[in-house]
C-alpha cells in the first residue's frame, strides 16, 4: 500500500483535483493506495507518507524532514503533460514499493 | 445537493474590469460576494494573504487565476472578473514567476470532496483555448453566466434575475 500526500497552498482546489486523478491513475495501474490531502505549509513536517505530490511553489528538489520524495503535480491541474505525469507516477510508485 | 452547488448570478460576473493589480481585482470580486452574504469579513483578507504566499495563477493559452481559501464561506460560489488589461498573478506551478492574467475566478468551496466534479469540469473547460476566448469576448453578464452554466454542469447553479 503506497501512501501519498497531495498538497497545495490552501489544501482545497488543486489538492482535490490532483487527489482525484492520482486515485484514478493508481486504480488503473492496480496499485493499492491511500491518498490524503494536505497544505503546502505542512509538507516539510509530514512523516507518515511514501510520496508527496505538490501543486504550488515548493522546491521539488528539496525533501522534507522524513526524507520523503516530493514531485510536482501541476500537470494534473493544467492537463499539459498529464499522460507523462501518469507514467512517471506509476514508475515512481513501483520504485518506492520495490524498495520497501 | 443544492447547498454544495457553486452559485453565481449576474452580479458575480464582472466585465471590463479595470484594475492596477491583483489585489484590486480580488477585492472587487470579494465586495460583490460579501454583499450577497456568502462570505464573512475575514474571507478576503485571508484570501489576499494566501495569494501572496501561495499564488493561484495557472498557465493556460490565456493565463487564469483561481483565488480561493477554505472556511469563512457559507454558500459555495463562483465569481468571475474579465479584465480589459491584464494584472500579474504569481504562477502556481512556479515555472514562471508571474503570469499576465485577464480572467480571474474567485471560488467559494465548502466541501471539496463533494465539489470535485465541478472543479474538474472547470479545469477541463478553462484550459481549452476556445472557451477562454469565448469568456474573454463575452458581451454581457448574462451571456457569461450562461457560458459557465453550459461548461460546468450540475455542480454549478446559475441564478437569473
Amino acid at each position: 500500500m503506497i501512501k501519498i500526500v497531495v498538497a497545495c497552498g490552501g489544501g482545497i482546489f488543486t489538492t482535490t483535483l490532483v487527489t482525484d486523478q492520482i486515485k484514478e491513475i493508481l486504480k488503473k495501474a492496480k496499485i493499492a493506495h491511500k491518498v490524503t490531502p494536505a497544505k503546502l505549509t505542512e509538507v516539510a513536517s509530514i512523516s507518515d507518507a511514501d510520496l508527496i505530490v505538490v501543486t504550488g511553489k515548493f522546491g521539488t528538489d528539496t525533501k522534507n524532514v522524513a526524507n520523503i520524495p516530493i514531485i510536482a503535480g501541476i500537470a494534473l491541474v493544467t492537463g499539459v503533460g498529464k499522460e507523462e505525469f501518469a507514467d512517471d507516477l506509476v514508475k515512481k510508485v513501483k520504485e518506492l514499493e520495490g524498495v520497501e | 445537493m443544492s447547498n454544495i452547488r457553486l452559485r453565481s448570478d449576474e452580479d458575480l460576473i464582472l466585465l471590463h474590469v479595470k484594475a492596477d493589480d491583483r489585489r484590486q481585482v480580488i477585492e472587487a470580486l470579494g465586495r460583490r460576494v460579501e454583499a450577497k452574504g456568502y462570505i464573512n469579513e475575514r474571507f478576503i483578507p485571508r484570501l489576499l494573504e494566501r495569494e501572496e504566499a501561495f499564488p493561484t495563477g495557472i498557465e493556460t493559452a490565456y493565463p487564469i487565476a483561481i483565488p480561493h481559501i477554505g472556511g469563512d464561506c457559507t454558500q459555495p460560489f463562483l465569481a468571475v472578473a474579465v479584465l480589459d488589461e491584464p494584472v500579474m498573478f504569481g504562477d502556481m506551478g512556479g515555472v514562471k514567476s508571474e503570469l499576465a492574467v485577464r480572467l480571474v475566478f474567485l471560488f467559494g468551496i465548502t466541501a471539496p470532496e463533494d465539489q470535485v466534479q465541478v472543479l474538474k469540469n472547470f479545469m477541463a473547460a478553462f484550459t481549452m483555448r476556445e472557451h477562454l476566448e469565448s469568456l474573454l469576448g463575452i458581451e454581457s453578464e448574462i451571456a457569461g453566466l450562461e457560458l459557465l452554466e453550459t461548461l460546468l454542469g450540475d455542480g454549478f447553479e446559475a441564478v437569473y434575475r
